[in-house]
């Protein structure tokens, strides 16, 4: 597969494009517990939990009412929200349900105002 | 609305010009916890709770509740009905301008994981916020309140056409100053949150 250009990325709230994005990650992890014991020369593992974290940056805009603003509104309260994130035009990452545990908002006086939402996976993370 | 070149913020404190108001409208919201006055231009609630008396239908509400900007917002969930507010606003003024500044809002995030999880399951906790401001001036305007522990009503706007702002009560937890020979001065002040951070449109009060 060629490589994917970073004009071509989204972050879809629900069903509505969030305006504005600029930047998402998806930090995904899976726990590795060490197993070693005493008498072994290399270190032993095994394999745990799967998790996932990870953050959408905007250029800020609080009239887009499905998108950012809806974020807002789900930062401050305890629903869950599903997430898409798209790495091309038609390829994107699948969650089911994360929970906003962060805003970041910003603004500098020769620059722009910016967000930074960031979000906590609860359940799985599937690729389409 | 369209993107926003940075523009300036500032940071308002609570003036000693207050005035009250009584049998004031306001309007339960669909958390059924969060009671905002109808009339906004009264916003700027000053945060004492022996200077508020709230009523449902006519009755004195007892439950208790913390004091926001524009709003009550009660620890249990309320009944629908006439809700309205007997309570004291003041003026802001203004404390500082600055060049810079940044907010961050976090949600505790628990974890709920259990044996037969594959994937990592969470539950949402408390709120809480911290924000920070830069200017390049320093003078004993923060000092004084820091020294005094007053607390500061924080209104950071993202627009210099509108009164669109995030707002809320906090205190000011940090002031580093500095002086370079081949620069300018410059100081930083940060704030710990206490209570809501809200988002607001309203027109600064002015009381005659």
């Amino acid at each position: 597969m060629a490589a994917n250009s970073g004009i071509d990325g989204k972050a879809v709230l629900s069903a509505a494009t969030i305006a504005k994005v600029t930047e998402w990650s998806l930090d995904m992890k899976h726990a590795v517990q060490d197993q070693t014991g005493f008498t072994e020369t290399w270190e032993s593992k095994l394999k745990g939990l799967l998790g996932a974290s990870g953050s959408i940056k905007a250029v800020f805009d609080y009239a887009d009412t499905n998108g950012q603003t809806a974020l807002h509104t789900a930062f401050l309260t305890t629903a869950s929200i599903a997430l898409k994130l798209y790495y091309s035009t038609t390829g994107y990452y699948n969650i089911a349900a994360a929970f906003i545990d962060g805003m970041k908002p910003a603004n500098k006086v020769d620059g722009k105002v910016e967000i930074e939402f960031s979000f906590v996976v609860s359940g799985a993370v599937t690729i389409a | 609305m369209s993107a926003k070149s940075g523009v300036v913020g500032a940071v308002y404190k609570q003036s000693s010009t207050t005035d009250t108001f009584t049998g004031e409208d306001a309007t339960l919201q669909a958390d059924n916890k969060t009671l905002i006055i109808d009339d906004l231009t009264l916003a700027g609630f000053v945060r004492d709770a022996s200077l508020f008396t709230v009523y449902l239908d006519g009755s004195e509400v007892t439950a208790p509740y913390e004091i926001h900007f524009d709003r009550i917002i009660f620890n249990e969930e309320q009944e629908t009905g006439t809700w309205t507010i007997d309570g004291t606003y003041a003026e802001l003024e203004t404390v500082g301008g600055a060049y810079e500044w940044g907010v961050d809002l976090k949600h505790a995030v628990q974890d709920a994981t259990s044996f037969g999880d594959t994937w990592e399951q969470k539950l949402k906790g408390l709120l809480g916020w911290t924000a920070s401001a830069k200017r390049h001036w320093i003078d004993d305007d923060y000092i004084s309140i820091a020294e005094a522990g007053l607390p500061i009503i924080l209104r950071l706007f993202t627009d210099s056409d509108t009164y669109d702002s995030y707002i809320g009560y906090g205190q000011i937890d940090g002031i580093k100053n500095g002086d370079k020979i081949d620069g300018i001065t410059d100081g930083e002040i940060s704030f710990s949150g206490s209570g809501s951070l809200i988002w607001s449109t309203v027109t600064p009060v002015e009381i005659a």
